[in-house]
């Protein structure tokens, strides 16, 4: 997807026949551990359901039709709202933070990249319950916020798609930044001296210069991020609450609730193409546009 | 291309980083259309020397003018400087025309004017018809093309070249090298060369800069720094050099006796400062050393062995035990005249060839 | 492994995958002297683990219990349904409704006196049919922070299920989802309250509907709901007496009444079919009945046992007799409709 010579210093590291000894077990487990209940769900989804379990002797498209119901409409738009925007935050976000910690001292971006990756240190649960602490109706924002006289009732931070979005970003946030400071820290400092002899005030410097070099690293975090927001589950069942439910709750809550193992199954079927359909826009975007691609 | 050629003069220029002087209070002056080397070994400060020049550094002293603007703090895209990195640090995203354009993209260039001037660019490099290929669909030397249609095509006050050669290999290099003492003559522009390849220095420049440790040893003309070179530092630098060490005697209208033990005594023009009995010492290019058959031996010739031999193709080296010292002397490998190791040879020269160095 | 069972244990992995939950996978192979208990962590493993009752259980029979926990009701008769062909536990205890839609699936065999004596001392209402018994169970409560009520003046909640009505309460309540077994019963409830019932549930959708804009949060668990009572964003709700009791122990402050008429929700239990221990399973079961256990958790609790030796129940034995009766069969098979009439009609009010 890079061309050149900082994308290739950055990613282009070349297979030799022998690494495929190595990859070859990881790639069997993937196959045992993803594809095969993938395989699985999608066939169990075209079965009808029994009050006596999954009938697999009959074939059926119902699981599928139930989903064009408006309710779960709503609750895959909500899903891809919330997703968008919090990859549309995380990489607002991206370039300042990026761009500020490439330059740090290599101590400081070791300690940096940890505070970011700190949301990972605590289980979800524990997160969430953090936040409702400090999201609340009488939490730390709001009592803050009350006591300062700023607002008389207090904000609906939680509960909503607000509370998701809060939830999720700082963790998700990492997997955009990791892969633009890589490719920021990858770029050749000269470039930037080239374009500026050349005329160029820093802000044309990485509209035209850091940004185009950097855009596929960005894009390709963003795709990350974006796949973590539509499967994330603990954050918006605790954050978003019970009226608003996403895609992955509602998944878990017909396969280990309602025990209904194809309608769940459609559903899953049904998450992964929305995402994988978002993600092959978005790899198109990045190989017909800005990125580069080679002829 | 552009108007008249500016000059740069540089003035007590000084850069440190944290505990090291990278650039120590250099003067340096540079004439209009001139072409300037800087020369000296690696971590001298040359590179140094060119980022406070283009404006990458800020100078922690000193003043930097071009022509007559004074620019030492003017911001880079101000100064209308073409710099040739080591590395080219050409744009991968971008065309070769791309690249070549940018500087005028943000110069406001109009959009018609750009072509014509691209592909002049261009053809001046020799690289017509290349417009359309990315920076890593070239080779070296055409990358390092690119770098310098790229820096040229804005038509700058000054252009700085930063080792532009020493990425290339020794073929390239050559090639390269005659194409630039080329466009030196057909572009006119103030160039500053940064090197430490002498080479390079020699026979691009008219005039070199030879530094040390952040400081400018001399400036001049490159057979004058090769025949009167200032010190010992700058002569060892320029090539290998027969340096002797002896003790003055009289001296008498400017030129000193001076007795070299093993050797014999030798007239040469008196530093300032040199008394009767000093230590003087002075150098030999030792293309200047004649070898003969020690039985041809002339006058005030020393005779030694030949206790090392070198062939360098179309020269030899010779390295000859002769009066307790180690002599170097170098001779065109013709067909006659050849010695082999352990030779009895005569060692000549013309006091004349002798230059007073400092310490 | 047949294509059933290892799409069992795929389904098993995607849904533990999706729930990020840590709770025990399927049960190791079981060694002979080792009773498989599928059921929920929370105060079952309190009991077993930190309250040593498992070693009493060792030390009374011979056999060891090891426990499968999972989360929820639904969770526990997930597991179950996914190794219907291979069974790796023995006994399992859910939540009676989950636990009936199981046994609707086949999983459980017929239990009786002769292999478990202490049936004989379980009231008769525990006896809900040949593959299943009552252990234990819940008294429906309304469930408030005193603290926010005495600082707003407010009335303490009679013991009528008609107060969650009340109008100050906009905006303080926290009431369980129709998805889950309380919010399920609490529907039924306000139904029977405004003249319905499960078989004319209209009249609590209209109840449900009426409260849904003052309702701060639909949680799905005690602990949940617990946390918006103590946290101040809300002040009312109702759950199981059992877990009121619980949350005032974990220093929420809250009290509860339980109103009438009494609403029982009840725990089942029963052995797999094909249990790889039948021995041990039988024994399991007879030993958790028995009036030392249930008095245990009645006395630590606040369960209400079925086994009628117990003296410390927290509601005599004998006021069950005048719970309401709820024809099941009705529920499980109209639940669907119910989840998806509340997902659609009532989750949606602000
Ligand atoms: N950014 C910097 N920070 C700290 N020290 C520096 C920095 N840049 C250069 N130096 C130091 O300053 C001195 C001069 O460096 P400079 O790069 O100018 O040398 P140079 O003559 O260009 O060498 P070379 O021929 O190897 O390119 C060196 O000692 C170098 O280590
Ligand atoms: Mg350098």
């Amino acid at each position: 997807m890079i061309s050149g010579a900082a994308g290739r210093s950055a990613l282009g590291i070349r297979l030799g026949g022998s690494v495929w000894l190595f990859l070859g077990p990881a790639l069997l487990l993937m196959l045992a551990a993803y594809l095969a209940p993938l395989f699985d769900t999608t066939i169990v989804s075209l079965h009808p359901n029994r009050p006596t379990g999954i009938d697999r002797d009959s074939w059926t498209i119902a699981n599928y039709l139930r989903l064009l119901d408006t309710y779960y409409g709503e609750v895959l738009l909500r899903t891809l709202r919330v997703s968008l925007l919090i990859t549309l935050f995380s990489v607002l976000l991206a370039y300042p933070v990026g761009v500020w910690l490439a330059g740090l001292g290599p101590r400081g971006q070791a300690w940096a990249i940890l505070v970011y990756m700190s949301p990972w240190f605590v289980n979800a649960v524990v997160k969430s319950f953090g936040w409702t602490l400090i999201l609340g109706n009488r939490g730390l924002v709001n009592r803050g916020l009350q006591s300062l006289g700023l607002i008389d009732s207090p904000l609906r931070l939680m509960l909503n798609e607000t509370g998701i979005v809060i939830g999720l970003l700082p963790g998700h946030f990492l997997f955009v930044l990791l892969p633009l400071w890589a490719a920021l820290k990858g770029l050749d400092g000269n470039l930037r001296w080239a374009a500026m002899t050349l005329g160029a005030r820093p802000w044309q410097v990485f509209l035209r210069v850091t940004v185009p070099l950097t855009l596929p690293a960005l894009l390709a975090g963003a795709i990350i991020n974006f796949t973590m927001n539509m499967a994330a589950f603990a954050a918006p069942a605790l954050l978003g609450g019970t009226r608003t439910r996403v895609l992955s709750f509602i998944a878990y809550q017909v396969n280990l609730e309602e025990l209904n193992w194809p309608f769940g199954g459609a559903l899953a079927v049904a998450m992964l193409v929305v995402t994988l359909g978002f993600v092959m826009v978005a790899q198109g975007l990045t190989r017909g546009g800005l990125g580069g691609g080679r002829r | 291309m552009g108007g008249a050629p500016a000059g740069l003069e540089a003035r007590s220029l000084v850069k440190r980083f944290g505990a090291t002087t990278a650039v120590d209070g250099i003067d340096i002056a540079v004439r209009p259309g001139e072409f300037f080397t800087v020369l000296g070994p690696s971590g001298c400060g040359k590179t140094t020397f060119l980022r406070l020049v283009a404006g990458i550094l800020a100078p922690d002293g000193g003043s930097i003018r071009i022509g007559a603007a004074d620019l030492t703090q003017a911001p880079i895209w101000a100064r209308n400087i073409g710099l040739v990195f080591q590395n080219y640090a050409l744009f991968p995203h971008m065309t070769v025309a791309q690249n070549v354009g940018f500087g005028l993209a943000m110069r406001r260039v109009p959009r018609a004017d750009r072509g014509p001037r691209i592909a002049r660019a261009l053809e001046t490099v020799r690289l017509d018809g290349y417009g359309g290929r990315r920076p890593s669909e070239l080779s070296g030397g055409q990358q390092q093309r690119v770098a310098l249609a790229r820096a040229i095509v804005i038509e700058p006050d000054l252009l700085l070249l930063d080792e532009p050669l020493s990425n290339l290999d020794a073929r390239l290099r050559e090639d390269m090298r005659s194409e630039l003492a080329d466009l030196k003559h057909r572009l006119g522009i103030t160039t500053i060369l940064v090197t430490h390849d002498i080479h390079e220095a020699f026979s691009l420049s008219d005039r070199v800069a030879v530094m040390r440790a952040g400081r400018v040893e001399q400036v001049g003309a490159p057979t004058e720094l090769y025949e009167l070179p200032a010190n010992r530092f700058v002569a060892g630098f320029l090539g290998p050099v027969n340096e002797w060490t002896g003790r003055v005697g009289a001296i008498a209208d400017g030129t000193a006796e001076v007795e070299f033990a093993g050797l014999r005594s030798c007239r040469v023009p008196a530093l300032a400062g040199w008394r009767g009995g000093d230590e003087a010492t002075v150098i030999l290019r030792p293309e200047r050393l004649g070898l003969t058959a020690a039985s041809a031996a002339g006058e005030g010739a020393v005779v030694g062995r030949i206790d090392q031999v070198a062939h360098l193709g179309n020269l030899v080296n010779y390295r000859v035990a002769a009066g307790g010292r180690a002599l170097l002397a170098q001779a065109p490998a013709g067909r006659t005249g050849r010695f082999a190791l352990g030779d009895r040879v005569a060692v000549a020269w013309d006091d004349a060839d002798l230059a007073p160095v400092a310490p | 492994m047949g294509p059933i069972r290892r799409s069992s244990f795929l389904r098993l992995a995607f849904g533990a995958a999706l729930a990020a939950a840590a709770a025990g996978g399927a049960a190791a192979q079981p060694a002979n002297k080792t009773v498989y208990f599928l059921t929920w962590g929370g105060t079952v493993q309190q009991t077993l683990e930190k309250e040593g009752w498992g070693k009493k259980f060792t030390e009374a029979t011979g056999y060891t219990v090891q426990l499968v926990p999972k989360a929820t009701g639904p969770e526990i008769i997930a597991a179950a349904v996914a190794q219907k062909d291979n069974p790796q536990v023995d006994v399992v205890q859910s939540d009676l409704l989950p636990f009936l839609s199981g046994d609707d699936q086949g999983l459980f065999r017929p239990i009786d006196v002769k292999d478990i004596p202490n049936i004989a001392k379980l009231a008769s209402v525990a006896r809900i049919n040949p593959n299943a018994i009552m252990t234990y169970g819940d008294v429906m409560a309304i469930i408030y922070n005193h603290e926010v009520f005495a600082q707003k003046k407010w009335a303490e909640p009679k013991a009528e299920w008609g107060e969650l009505m009340r109008p100050e309460f906009r905006g303080s309540l926290v009431l369980p989802p129709v998805n889950t077994t309380y919010g399920l019963y609490g529907l039924i409830t306000l139904a029977r309250v405004h003249g319905g019932s499960e078989h004319e549930i209209g009249p609590g959708f209209d109840a449900l509907k009426k409260l849904a804009p003052g309702i701060v949060e639909w949680p799905t668990t005690f602990a949940r709901m617990g946390q918006f009572l103590q946290d101040g964003s809300a002040a009312v709700g109702f759950y199981s007496s059992s877990s009121a009791a619980e949350m005032a122990r974990r220093g929420v402050p809250v009290k509860y009444v339980v109103p009438k008429p009494l609403f029982f929700t009840g725990t089942a239990a029963g052995i797999m079919k094909n249990a790889p221990n039948p021995e041990g399973a039988k024994a399991f079961l007879n030993w958790w009945i028995s009036k030392e256990v249930m008095t245990f958790r009645a006395e630590r609790y606040g369960n209400v046992t079925m086994n009628t030796e117990v003296t410390s129940n927290p509601i005599p034995i004998a006021a069950l007799n005048e719970m309401q009766r709820v024809d099941y069969a009705t529920v499980n098979a109209r639940r669907a409709d119910w989840i998806k009439v509340f997902e659609r009609e009532v989750l949606p009010l602000k």
